[in-house]
């Protein structure tokens, strides 16, 4: 990874146009730039295409027209299976809730983006640790207590507890991009902010690029920019749920 | 690596839902038990049936249907029309294109097993799978007019020893009550296991099948019988005037059908003569309608099993949307969603194949003696071959087949679902 091209954009947007269906455009974003190690917060109310936006940074969904750079790489041009490899490789994402594959443990939970890419599990075990204590790790430093930690079933754990452990499993391996489409929402106020400390911590520790998504403006004061999504999606936002 | 991930995950998947999971691999499990158990019950019968007699060129008996002839001479299978006279079977025995020739004169029991009368010819010419010989696991053949030799069933299941003293009945039911109580028989050999009805028979020679008839001309016995005591019977001319039927050995294959043609033209009297290989290929006929009925319906059965994979995959597919979102966050592609789910099918048929499997063959080794107890059918060679993993490996790959149908809509949906999850 680090032979890529250098530069100090995490993400740039040009010109990107995507709708789920033709003719039913949910993003069209003339220019987005997020520079590398910034911590961007995004606002968008309910159906403004936060989600849909975050899948194309992602690389899930692939970008109808324009340019979508992320980490320097022009992921619009790549296959569907190396946009799939990039993003296990150089990305971690946080969702609303049920973060959690439900058959498996907390920890194999955390240990799932290692089994994608061969790269992350390399990072870790470079960082001088095996892939379980990294995982045992991370959960403890986000406060998870250390029963809860080898407890069987994911699902046993508080929706709070879920979060954590989802954020614990997006920064194994040190991504570089982390992407959180709401986190935060289904946590009540005192463990919100606890939440995005510790992620913000994370974040900068890492050295990760943060995009965090959300239409609860009281959160972008923890942020080092706000950007409207109001303001840069000209496709009709609220018009149709996302 | 993909790959390793994938069944990983799909084996957690199966685990955890446990209910679901073990219904799922019952069902396959039942439906192929009920398929191969038929297939190869089918198999082991038609090789019982082909190994009980061997190297016998004719078999002659009064005229009826071929079928019936072959069963109730050779498998002791339902009852003779008609008896065939001592002197057509002497004019046969004498034809100079007979090798050997071995009467059989069937119409008593002892305690439910047939009583076989026949001369020592049985037991130097009868051949039975693939050309093997009788042979006496104690004791020797008939000699006196008393004597009789049991297969190894008989004396298994009757725990009798050489030197016991045994009492015929007349008729063929398990509970006798006409014995032929004033004539008992002595045990001189007890012969080694065939696998054949020969095991389930008691033989005693053509005179003395007389002796113990005389004075039950009319089927009952008569003041005759009485005066007639087992001394005074071996005094007796006991020439036997008819016999049941009669096995033919040929000295040259090729005069086979000019033979049974002539017999079967007897001018004497209505005769019938058999191939035994040609009256068990017509009897195959008839099962075989049975047979492809049966195999019909456990197919069916089989597809019913796989249909309750796919609807276990099927049903739990929109409520994993979620999950296939959380696996394409992480770096899952498409096609790895695609194969999870097919993984899942796949295992769950497989292991339900080869909990069927090894369920039935389990049972038929607990069974096997309760069934050739009953059917005198010895189901020769059960075990798991070939067949077996062919099934085994046919029913996974069906069931990996049809969860394709799902596992393509889980496919579609995770390209059309991105990161957000719309449940």
């Amino acid at each position: 990874m680090n032979d890529l091209p250098a530069s100090s954009e995490a993400i740039a947007l040009e010109g990107v146009v995507f709708g789920w269906r033709r003719g039913h455009d949910i993003i069209r974003v003339t220019q987005l730039t997020v520079n590398r190690g910034e911590r961007v917060f995004v606002r968008g109310a309910s159906g403004s295409g936060k989600s849909t936006l975050l899948s194309v940074i992602a690389g899930v969904a692939k970008a109808r027209q324009g340019q979508v750079r992320v980490l320097g790489q022009d992921i619009g041009s790549f296959s569907s299976a190396r946009r799939d490899a990039f993003r296990a490789d150089r990305m971690g994402v946080v969702f609303q809730m049920f973060n959690l594959v439900p058959y498996l443990t907390v920890l194999e939970n955390v240990l799932l983006p290692l089994r994608f890419s061969a790269a992350r599990r390399r990072r870790v075990e470079a960082a001088g640790g095996s892939p379980a204590t990294e995982a045992r790790r991370l959960l403890l430093r986000l406060g998870l207590a250390e029963d809860l930690v080898t407890s069987r079933r994911a699902t046993a754990l508080s929706v709070g507890q879920q979060q954590r452990v989802a954020v614990a499993r997006s920064l194994i391996g040190a991504p570089d991009l982390i992407l959180a489409d709401e986190p935060t929402s289904a946590l009540d106020a005192d463990a919100r902010n606890a939440f995005i400390d510790l992620l913000l911590q994370e974040c900068a520790k890492h050295a990760s690029t943060l995009l965090f998504v959300s239409h609860d403006t009281s959160l972008a004061k923890h942020f080092d920019r706000t950007i409207d999504l109001a303001e840069i999606n000209a496709a009709l936002p609220y018009r149709d749920a996302a | 690596m993909h790959l390793l991930t994938v069944i990983r995950l799909a084996t957690a998947s199966v685990l955890n839902r446990k209910v679901t999971a073990v219904l799922t691999i019952l069902a396959i499990a039942v439906s192929v038990m009920l398929f191969v158990g038929v297939e190869r019950i089918r198999q082991a019968a038609r090789e019982s049936f082909e190994r009980t007699i061997s190297g016998a060129d004719l078999i002659v008996g009064a005229r009826s249907s071929p079928v019936n002839l072959v069963l109730y001479s050779v498998f002791h299978i339902g009852d003779a029309t008609n008896n065939i006279t001592w002197e057509t079977y002497q004019d046969l025995a004498s034809r100079e294109e007979v090798a050997w020739t071995i009467p059989v004169s069937l119409g008593d029991s002892h305690r439910g097993f047939r009583v076989v009368g026949t001369n020592g010819d049985y037991f130097r010419h009868y051949k039975f799978a693939d050309d093997r010989a009788l042979t006496f696991a104690e004791g020797e053949p008939f000699d006196d007019l008393f004597d009789v030799v049991l297969g190894s069933e008989v004396a298994r299941a009757l725990n009798y020893k050489l030197g016991d003293s045994i009492v015929v009945s007349h008729g063929l039911g398990e509970v006798s009550f006409t014995d032929h109580k004033d004539k008992p028989f002595r045990v001189s050999g007890i012969l080694a296991p065939t696998g054949t009805p020969v095991d389930r028979s008691v033989h005693v020679s053509l005179e003395a099948i007389e002796a113990i008839h005389v004075g039950w001309e009319s089927g009952a016995m008569t003041p005759m019988a009485r005066l007639a005591t087992a001394d005074r019977v071996r005094a007796m001319d006991l020439e036997p005037t008819s016999i049941t039927a009669m096995i033919i050995g040929l000295k040259s294959r090729p005069a086979v059908l000019r033979i049974q043609r002539d017999i079967n033209t007897y001018p004497e009297e209505p005769l019938l003569a058999v191939i035994p290989g040609v009256a068990l290929s017509q009897l195959w006929d008839v099962v075989g309608i049975i047979e492809q009925a049966l195999a019909a319906i456990s197919a069916c059965v089989v597809a019913v099993g796989l249909i309750v994979v796919l609807v276990s995959i099927l049903t739990a597919l929109n409520e994993r949307r979620r999950e296939m979102a959380i696996l394409r966050s992480v770096g899952a592609r498409p096609i790895d969603v695609f194969l999870l789910l097919v993984a899942e099918a796949g295992m769950l048929a497989l292991l339900g194949a080869v909990v069927g499997v090894a369920t039935l063959y389990g049972g038929l080794a607990l069974l096997q003696g309760v069934i050739q107890q009953e059917t005198g059918i010895t189901l020769v060679g059960l075990r798991p071959g070939g067949f077996d993993i062919a099934v085994v490996a046919a029913i996974a790959s069906a069931a990996a087949l049809l969860a394709s149908l799902p596992a393509w809509r889980a496919y579609r949906n995770s390209l059309a679902d991105g990161l957000s999850i719309r449940v």
